[in-house]
């Protein structure tokens, strides 16, 4: 978007400046790096065999469930372990060692109490009908973004 | 349906500065073309988180080491899931011991919300021995007992 605003003002230049900013146009700082497709897939069956053995079900807006999963491969792939996307931490190896925010945390494990809208009990009001979702849902809901 | 609730919480700091009188934004709003990437010279400072705020004083250690083996009674309905020979455990009313504190590990901060580990043993129709549950508690969810 910020080089779409620097373009406006290129009706006016020769050609020699208006080829340098297409060329400024291809860099794209982007605030993470995706995660890796076989960590995606791994969190993937994770979620949908711990929903199955959790007896909980995804959301019904399966966008949450799909930035869930990449955030929790994006942990897997940067800290070794799925450390919970949906929270702040002030040292990540320290809750990795620990242990209580790895997926399925503490909360999730013991309570059946998921912040993030990944595993839904049925009572809530947001849960859908599924315990499933592809690879190709995930990578639609996330392109997006 | 808002994603609000996958969004996370923001950082109180930036731990990167950007500190260059040729950095990259200065030029979004002027309509003269930015300089090509060889031309802009902007250099990044990467504040690394230090150890201050997620190391633990040696009196909070103390203090949390002091509550261990401390006797506890539950005072909210608790439902817990995972215990496999009882499947839904209320555990209000029940009394156990404080095993651990989990908010301080090796001498770091940790982010639990549940910091007491308490420990309960629970006796269980047509077994003699009771079962050991391990529970995570906030600290207004129990209470001392004499």
């Amino acid at each position: 978007m910020a080089t779409q605003a620097a373009f406006l003002g290129s009706t006016l230049l020769s050609p020699k400046l208006d080829s340098s900013l297409r060329r400024s146009n291809r860099l794209k700082t982007r605030a993470q790096v995706d995660p890796s497709d076989k960590s995606v897939e791994i969190m993937r069956k994770f979620s949908e065999q711990y929903a199955r053995k959790s007896g909980t079900y995804f959301c019904v807006d399966k966008g949450v469930t799909s930035v869930v999963i990449k955030g929790l491969a994006d942990h897997k792939d940067s800290l070794g372990a799925p450390l919970c996307p949906c929270r702040h931490y002030d040292d990540k190896a320290a809750e990795v060692g620990q242990g209580f925010w790895n997926c399925p945390c503490v909360p999730m494990r013991e309570r059946k109490e998921c912040h993030c809208m990944l595993f839904l009990t049925p009572d809530n009001d947001f849960a859908g009908q599924e315990q499933t979702i592809t690879l190709d849902e995930i990578k639609e809901a996330t392109s997006k973004l | 349906m808002t994603s609000c609730a996958t969004t996370p919480s923001t950082l109180p700091f930036s731990p990167l500065r950007c500190v260059s009188p040729f950095h990259p934004t200065r030029f979004l709003n002027s309509p003269f073309p930015r300089p090509s990437i060889s031309q802009r010279g902007f250099s990044c400072h990467v504040a690394v988180s230090s150890d201050i705020s997620s190391s633990v004083t040696s009196e909070e250690e103390a203090e949390a080491a002091a509550k261990i083996g401390k006797k506890v009674r539950v005072t909210v309905p608790l439902k817990v899931y995972h215990v496999m020979k009882i499947p839904d455990l209320d555990l209000c009313g029940l009394e156990g011991a404080i095993k651990q504190y989990v908010a301080i590990w090796k001498g770091k901060r940790i982010t639990a919300n549940l910091p007491f580990k308490v420990e309960f043993f629970i006796p269980v129709e047509g077994q003699d021995k009771p079962v050991k549950v391990l529970a995570h508690l906030r600290e207004d969810e129990f209470e001392y007992v004499d």
